[in-house]
């Protein structure tokens, strides 16, 4: 009969060492250990956005409370789109004391290239309640196309 | 100022320290200005996504609640990137009783709530004149 000697494995030391470096990855990207809020924040920018993507269109969702609608600068370059703004201060009266400052304000630019070619004549952006919704129509010309191979 | 660029915070999920709510869903514990002046109280709360008429605002034994109810979206395509959460607001504070409830004003524009809190007659500091004989 033999006895496994677990202990005597090399193997099994060196798998453990690999499944604790795995367990110290996945706690580091574990969303509330301090670290993980370094490493996503670390060249964020503002706005956040979420990218939706359904049929025919691209749908960008940003969140930008406090950010007047004629102020959104949106512009689209080739296949770069860019959000560009400011946030002002909400408050102009010096004398005023602060008990909560949390909000922050200043100027903000982000461009987001995408990833495929959308009809830029036809880009919609609406704003409501401090989130503005783009919408890109995909260009249907630039579809994934049937080419048929022929044998001689 | 026009040249600060602004910072991305994340939205931190309610703690449970900070008040149970009683709700389903998501609850974000919005980003708050609180300043004042000799006559009112100015609080402004961040709740991007929120319709004004999903916003309560209450104020009794000296707490104040916020609450912002998220209306459900439904989309039915693929989430190629997703850099914040959504989900309603919930915030409670500490008022000391010197404000005019009766005179609360509450606006929402742009996804941020502005509460006006005017401080009650006995509250705004007079000046006493010192006549001199």
């Amino acid at each position: 009969m033999t006895i496994w000697d677990i202990q005597r494995d090399p193997w099994v030391g060196e798998f453990m060492r690999l499944q604790k470096n795995m367990n110290n990855l996945f706690s580091t990207l574990n969303e509330n250990s301090p670290s993980s809020e370094y490493f996503l924040r670390r060249g964020r920018l503002f706005p956040p956005i979420n990218v939706l993507k359904d049929e025919g269109n691209y749908k960008i969702l940003a969140e930008l409370p406090g950010v007047k609608a004629n102020e959104i600068d949106l512009s689209v370059q080739g296949e770069t789109l860019t959000i560009k703004g400011e946030r002002k201060p909400e408050n102009l009266d010096e004398n005023v004391s602060y008990h909560r400052r949390e909000r922050s304000h200043g100027s903000f630019q982000r461009s987001i290239s995408l990833p495929e070619k959308v009809d830029s004549d036809n880009i919609g952006a609406n704003y409501k309640n401090g989130v503005l919704t783009i919408t890109l129509p995909l260009d249907k010309g630039s579809g994934p196309r049937k080419i048929s191979v022929s044998t001689e | 100022m026009a040249n600060q660029e602004i910072q991305v915070v994340d939205k931190k999920e309610l703690s449970p320290e900070s008040g149970e709510i009683t709700r389903n869903g998501l609850y974000f514990t919005p980003a708050v200005d609180i300043f004042e002046n000799s006559n009112e109280l100015t609080v402004v709360v961040d709740m991007p996504g929120i319709n004004s008429e999903d916003v309560e605002v209450d104020l009794r034994e000296n707490i104040l609640t916020i609450i912002g109810d998220a209306k459900a979206e439904e989309f039915g395509g693929q989430e190629l990137l997703t850099e914040y959460r959504t989900g309603g607001y919930y915030r409670t504070f500490r008022v000391n009783n010197l404000i005019d409830h009766a005179k609360i004003a509450a606006s929402m524009n742009d996804g941020v709530l502005t509460l006006k809190l005017p401080k009650s007659e006995k509250a705004i500091p007079r000046k006493i004149p010192v006549v001199c004989d």
